[in-house]
């Protein structure tokens, strides 16, 4: 779940720019404003319309002549004209010049951890604001209104570095200082339970942000607040309640207003209590205003849940739209979402075959760095997901490699070689995969399926869990079951069971748990937990079976990938007339399985010349009443115009962000 | 085989303890492993010290094996026992799952320390395939540094980042580190395994064969690294000038073209400079990229494009680095904003580079030496202008002369160009929409690839393979085939070269340059604005470049742009959590590397010295005769030359067969065993004098190969036995 990001930097923007302004010397410190004795134009500042005081400001011509206080206030302005790195500079001119006063640190500290997010350097500012603070009227308490709110100031903005740096004990710390001062603000009893959250003291936080609301305290933030607690606290009605409450006050302030915040919230908790078709339109509208937008959360959630309901165009589209959104941004980097959104894309790649560039995404979220301390999540959760996902790609990349014809005898050995490697590899991030839900995240306390802080594919979380001892991994699931009472979500957990079952003893009791899956997973919702579950299934029944031809049939009209990921054959029915004679034993080499009485299933055969080569093969597949299916490929070599076969069936087109 | 003294059993253990330990802190670092890493450190080490005793009893490999199989496998199987047990029950819990996880993890960690140990003892020829087996896993390991990928491996990287070391320096360090342990490794391993003195093969040798034989396995060895080196040295070198010859640091020679058609080779995440925008840019018309050009390509050289100097290109500085340059603002260019750019360099470079049309460049003091190459800051006059707003302006800068006009306009002998242009261009009115519907076109035929192997000879146009041909290649092909093109349809342009980079990526307007933002890009001149960039943006990509900015080091070199320890110290956050991120290996500071190197050098000339000329110091004809025999002794275990096991001293005299070796032999032996009779100190004295230098008489390459040579220090170290 999030917090408002912009929500803040606003807020703690104005609380900045009115405390420093409210101890800055004035802009206007003629004797006069109103007459100027050159006749030059003037500058009006209660005027909106006249902008000619900016460029005097902006311009760094005089610089070397202004006092340090003058350019404190220089900064302070161009910030407030959204100029930050103007201001940035105007600010590290006026340090030079008067290293000793801590407002000008206070403010750096504010740029820092509002314009540039770079929370450690954040903290060295305030720390040393804090110091001069103290050098200059001694140790707190403080007598006067404007002392007791620039150190209220300092503590918030401390408290904040401190919990963007997930140090969540030392951000508490700071607002028991606050509190125990005798300051007072509307942000704390949402700050401070957002703290407490992060610190697993749930009902404190509760009570906390109770009171919050009932003291009229920052309105949407502390409901926000209030309505996540509850749906961790397993109150999912109440807390949507809450949201639907903090979602009309934000639209009640118009543009200012940021619903985009309670709507992902309200999503989260549709999506945990399965009401699928809420949680998607509330991710919509979420991602449809502002602060929806440049956030990842919410195209996060929506493109995950597309991946579920397999309908990956759109998963991918969602992530474009987020990209173009954040490229509004350019002050900003992507280090903030760079591995939520690496993870995103590669599933929607997994699925869809292109195999090699998940690879790269999962890598690439592996060796992502990210700062949790304004999301739920932590970033155990984010590696267990990119571990599990890595190992599935690298078992569908050997998969692919054993169903490529290879053309020649390097391109065998290499293929093997890379096999092999895979194969550890894939071994090894499972392991580890399971050693941090088993360790790190407590028994695998992310098991309840959609739980919102976690990032784990839960249709195809099975891949993990099976390698478990199926003693701990029953006891486990049984205490699950014991404390999940959702419907929708027992599925996914006889799934998970049967996964851990199939090829041991119970199998046949597996299969049957199966089959009972795929019949009673909800349509569309569901259907990458079916798909899953119909090649579980298939695993125990041979390629010439009437079950697998339709099981396989099924997948491959939905999910075709999943069919060559998983490593199984495609039966299909070859004619071969017009054909060379290796092509039946090639396309069995490659993800086919070809059958002799195949009328019903799709069929390959030769297709007629398009004037290219002379001697170019050319293969025809089509699928009698679906024509979407139906791929003409064509090379000179045999190998290959059966690999061009292949990818062109089990290799979706979804375009997936930007490669170059 | 033979037991080890006491003394040369536990170096050899904890010298393979240690080296477990470190490579177990590598591994982990690499690849986390999920276990402590003190457990496993005390896995491996029990595995070790376990199998060094085993392998001095009289225990078969296959016991040794059964036994190291149960061992390891029996913790983690009994848990996983338990749990089933547990299960009947219903107490069966994932934590036993965990923790029988770990122990499987340290078994294995332990087994393979004990099973390599094993070999270690009990088979001569496991050490060389151990130490062929170590040195090829690092091998790999290190060649993630191949093509400057500084991100892999990390731990190295993050050394010579901390240290202020160039990644390469630190690299080649590394490396001979490795090689002196792995032969510090062999000299232990060879003295603890050396064969019985009754093996007939060692026994026939004679001395000057040994000698022979060890220095022609120097000689190998030698020849070896010599070997290893030059092709990394090569490689690196090779990449070096690709990086150069790409556009970055190119030489602005008048002629001379510094691109590459045959591979970006240098298309590395290698960091090259940091920029720093000091103002807002907020008119950036190719928002969110940004051109930053060095130099530019104008004339045709009926081949390629090439430097034409400041005759024609005025606009560009073309100086050093490290120079000054004050410039003229062009008054006629309008829709332009001044913008100042601190550019601090993290790779040298021939010249500096800027956003277009600089006005002046002034040096800046160079905030870390160890770390930034030098610093200058830019003043331009920034493109500013609407796209849109452009494409009905004319081409060309009126004040041109007939010459200047002509040398812009400079075409390819090539009809296909012209064709190709006004093919794509049908029905188009204006130049500026023309060299927009070209790039767009190009965009969309051409395919991004950093190796688009095209055979093309001397002489031969590089560009008409890829434009006539499979469209592959990469910037300098699409920029060149852009010039061709636009020139063809009298529309003036030139190339640009120096970096295009992705302003989103950038952190408080910080921008880290790699060598991958490279780039080159076609020109044309818009009257009135100036030099406007059309670039080919190829929507088919089969290469794929680094993209992703490392953050960490983003945010680390900012840091070095803060204000210093003076306003900032870092005591102010030294109790604060998550500020330091924790990091899975210790590093050393320089200086401490730089003293412990100092001290085993100095520890080693020390010991060398004593051993030579420790006798001169000895107060007693007792003292001065033992180590008069040490020296000579230890000078002839440095040529290669030693006592073999069960030999006694007055047989390898006599084997020896040096003058003055026997008489020291037989009176040492009687002082030795005769304790009874005083030494007459004129007689020692005697004898001793005959010694003098043992070194003296021999040719200078064998006093100088015998006095590096650690062979006497390391039998020292293993117990002596002179």
């Amino acid at each position: 779940m999030v917090t408002s990001l912009l929500r803040f930097r606003i807020f703690c923007a104005t609380l900045l720019a009115s405390a420093l302004l409210a101890a800055a010397p004035p802009a206007h410190a003629q004797d006069d404003p109103a007459l100027d004795q050159q006749g030059e134009a003037i500058v009006d500042p209660f005027d909106p319309f006249d902008f000619l005081g900016t460029e005097e400001i902006v311009s760094s011509a005089d610089d070397d002549t202004k006092s340090a206080d003058e350019l404190l206030r220089d900064g302070v302005l161009l910030l407030q004209l959204d100029r930050p790195l103007d201001a940035r500079t105007k600010l590290l001119k006026a340090l030079k010049k008067d290293p000793d006063n801590y407002r000008t640190y206070n403010l750096l500290a504010a740029y820092y951890l509002i314009h540039v997010g770079h929370y450690r350097l954040a903290l060295k500012y305030i720390k040393k604001a804090e110091e001069l603070f103290e050098k200059s009227y001694g140790k707190a308490p403080y007598v006067g209104r404007e002392l007791r709110k620039e150190h209220g100031d300092m503590l918030y903005y401390l408290s904040q570095v401190r919990l963007n740096l997930d140090n969540y004990e030392g951000a508490l710390e700071a607002l028991d200082r606050f509190s125990s001062l005798g300051y007072s603000a509307d942000w704390y009893s949402g700050s401070r339970a957002w703290i407490l959250m992060k610190l697993g003291k749930i009902p404190e936080a509760i009570r906390v942000a109770r009171l919050g609301v009932l003291g009229g305290e920052d309105g949407a933030r502390t409901l926000n607040m209030l309505g996540i607690l509850l749906s961790m606290n397993d109150q999912p009605q109440e807390a949507l309640e809450v949201f639907r409450q903090a979602i009309a006050y934000e639209m009640s302030l118009g543009s200012e207003g940021q619903p985009g915040t309670p709507l992902n919230n309200s999503g989260e908790v549709y999506k945990e209590i399965f009401d699928d078709e809420k949680a998607e339109s509330s991710f919509l509208r979420a991602t449809s205003f502002k602060d929806g937008c440049e956030h990842i959360l919410p195209s996060l959630n929506l493109s995950l849940l597309y991946v579920e309901q397999l309908k990956f165009e759109d998963a991918a589209a969602t992530m474009d739209a987020f990209d173009r959104c954040m490229a509004q941004f350019p002050l900003k980097n992507n280090e903030e979402h760079a591995a939520l959104e690496n993870l995103a894309r590669g599933r929607v790649d997994l699925h869809t075959g292109r195999v090699d560039r998940a690879i790269r995404r999962f890598e690439s979220a592996l060796e992502g760095t990210q700062w949790f301390g304004k999301i739920g999540t932590n970033q155990n959760d984010m590696i267990a997901a990119s571990l599990i996902s890595l190992s599935q790609a690298l078992t569908a990349k050997n998969n692919i490699l054993l169903t490529t014809v290879p053309l020649s005898w390097s391109e065998w050995l290499s293929a093997k070689e890379e096999m092999g490697a895979n194969r550890i590899r894939a071994w090894w991030l499972m392991r580890r995969a399971r050693q941090m839900l088993v360790g790190e995240l407590k028994e695998i306390e992310d098991l309840t399926v959609r739980n919102t802080d976690s990032l784990l594919e839960y249709p195809t979380l099975g891949d993990a869990l099976s390698g478990l001892s199926g003693s701990a991994l029953d006891a486990r699931l049984g205490k699950q079951l014991g404390i999940d009472r959702r419907p929708a979500a027992q599925n996914f957990y006889k799934a998970y069971a049967a996964q851990a079952k199939l090829g041991w003893f119970g199998s046949s009791e597996a299969n049957r748990a199966l089959e009972q899956v795929i019949r009673t997973s909800r349509p569309r919702f569901d259907d990458l937990l079916k798909t899953h579950a119909m090649l579980l299934r298939m695993r125990s029944l041979g390629p010439s079976s009437d079950q697998y031809r339709d099981l396989a049939y099924r997948v491959f009209y939905t999910a075709p990938a999943e069919l060559r990921n998983r490593g199984f054959k495609l039966p299909i029915a070859v004619n071969e007339a017009g054909l060379p004679s290796s092509i039946p034993s090639l396309l069995a080499e490659g993800p086919f399985y070809p059958v002799a009485n195949g009328s019903s299933l799709c069929a390959v055969s030769a297709a007629a010349p398009n004037g290219g080569a002379p001697n170019e093969i050319r293969l025809s597949f089509s699928c009698p009443g679906n024509p979407t299916k139906s791929r003409i490929v064509g090379d000179i070599e045999a190998g290959a115009v059966v690999n061009k076969l292949s990818d062109a069936l089990f290799r979706e087109e979804v375009r997936n962000g930007s490669d170059s | 085989m033979r037991r080890p003294s006491s003394v040369l059993f536990c170096a050899v253990v904890a010298f393979r303890c240690v080296g477990a330990v470190v490579a177990l802190a590598f591994i982990n670092a690499l690849l986390p492993l999920g276990t402590a890493q003190l457990a496993l450190g005390l896995f491996a080490v029990a595995g070790i010290v376990t199998a060094s005793l085993a392998a001095n009893s009289r225990l078969t490999t296959l016991g040794f094996c059964l036994a190291l199989g149960a061992v390891a496998a029996a913790p983690s199987c009994s848990l996983l026992f338990l749990n089933w047990l547990l299960s009947f029950g219903g107490f069966a819990s994932l934590k036993i799952e965990g923790l029988a996880m770990h122990l499987a993890t340290g078994g294995a960690v332990g087994a393979l320390g004990a099973l390599l140990t094993w070999f270690f003892w009990r088979a001569r020829r496991a050490v060389t395939i151990e130490a062929l087996v170590l040195l090829a896993i690092t091998i790999a390991l290190f060649s993630g540094h191949r093509d400057f990928h500084l991100d892999r491996p990390k731990p190295i990287n993050s050394l010579a980042w901390r240290l202020g070391i160039d990644q390469l320096s630190m690299l080649f360090a590394v490396g001979g580190a490795i090689i002196a342990a792995t032969l510090a490794y062999l000299c232990l391993a060879s003295i603890a395994v050396r064969p019985r003195a009754d093996e007939a093969a060692v026994r026939s040798a004679p001395a000057r064969r040994q000698l022979l034989l060890s220095a022609l396995a120097v000689a190998f060895v030698a020849i070896l690294v010599f070997g290893i080196e030059k092709l990394l040295w090569g490689h690196f070198n090779v990449i070096r000038l690709a990086r150069i010859s790409n556009g970055v640091g190119m030489s602005s020679e008048s002629g001379v073209s510094p691109l590459t058609f045959q591979s970006a080779l240098g298309s590395s995440s290698q960091p090259a400079a940091l920029v720093r925008l000091e103002g807002d840019y907020n008119n950036n018309p190719f928002s969110p990229m940004m051109y930053l050009r060095e130099t530019a390509l104008s004339a045709f050289n009926g081949k390629e494009m090439v430097f034409a100097g400041r005759a024609f290109d005025t606009d560009l500085p073309v100086i050093k680095p490290r120079e000054t340059f004050t410039g003229k603002e062009d008054a006629e260019l309008s829709r332009r904003v001044p913008l100042v750019q601190s550019v601090y360099l993290l790779a040298e470079h021939e010249n500096a580079f800027a956003l277009d049309y600089p006005v002046s460049i002034v040096q800046l003091k160079n905030p870390k030496p160890t770390r930034f190459k030098g610093a200058y800051r830019a003043y331009s006059i920034g493109p500013a202008y609407d796209l849109s707003e452009i494409s009905q302006d004319p081409v060309g800068d009126p004040r041109w002369t007939p010459e200047v006009r002509a040398h812009f306009l400079e075409q390819h002998p090539d009809p296909r160009y012209k064709e190709f242009a006004e093919r794509s261009t049908q029905g188009i009115a204006g130049p500026v929409q023309k060299a927009q519907a070209l790039a767009q076109a190009l965009s969309q035929q051409s395919i991004y690839t950093l190796t688009p192997r095209h055979e093309v000879k001397d002489g031969e146009d590089p560009v008409a393979p890829y434009l006539f041909g499979d469209m592959r290649g990469y910037c300098v092909h699409f920029a060149h085939a852009m010039v061709y093109l636009l020139r063809s349809l009298g529309i003036p342009a030139r190339v640009g070269t120096g970096y295009l980079t992705d302003l989103s990526q950038a952190k408080d307007g910080h921008i880290l340059l790699r060598m991958s933002d490279r780039h080159a890009w076609s020109e044309v001149y818009v009257s009135g604005v100036g030099w406007v960039p059309f670039d080919v943006q190829p929507e088919q990509v089969e290469s794929h470049a680094e993209t992703q900015v490392d953050a960490k080091m983003l945010e680390e070199l900012m840091g070095i742009l803060q204000p210093g320890e003076e306003l900032l110290p870092q005591e102010l956050v030294k109790d604060e959590k998550g500020v330091e991120e924790e990091s899975t290996l210790w590093v050393p500071d320089r200086n401490s590397v730089v003293a412990v190197f100092a001290a085993i050098i100095a520890l080693f000339v020390l010991t060398k010295a004593a051993l030579r000329h420790g006798w001169r110091l000895a107060p007693t004809p007792s003292g001065k005769l033992r180590w008069a025999y040490v020296s000579v002794s230890s000078a002839l275990c440095d040529l290669g030359v030693t006592r073999n096991e069960g030999e006694t001293r007055l047989e390898f005299a006599s084997r020896v067969r040096l003058v003055y070796l026997e008489p020291l032999a037989r009176l040492y032996v009687s002082d030795a065993y005769s304790r009874s009779s005083a030494l007459d100190a004129q007689i020692v004295s005697d004898v001793v004098a005959t010694v003098g230098s043992p070194l003296g008489r021999l040719p200078a390459w064998k006093r100088c190969l015998a006095a590096v040579n650690p062979a006497s220090v390391a039998k020292l170290i293993g117990g002596g036995g002179w």
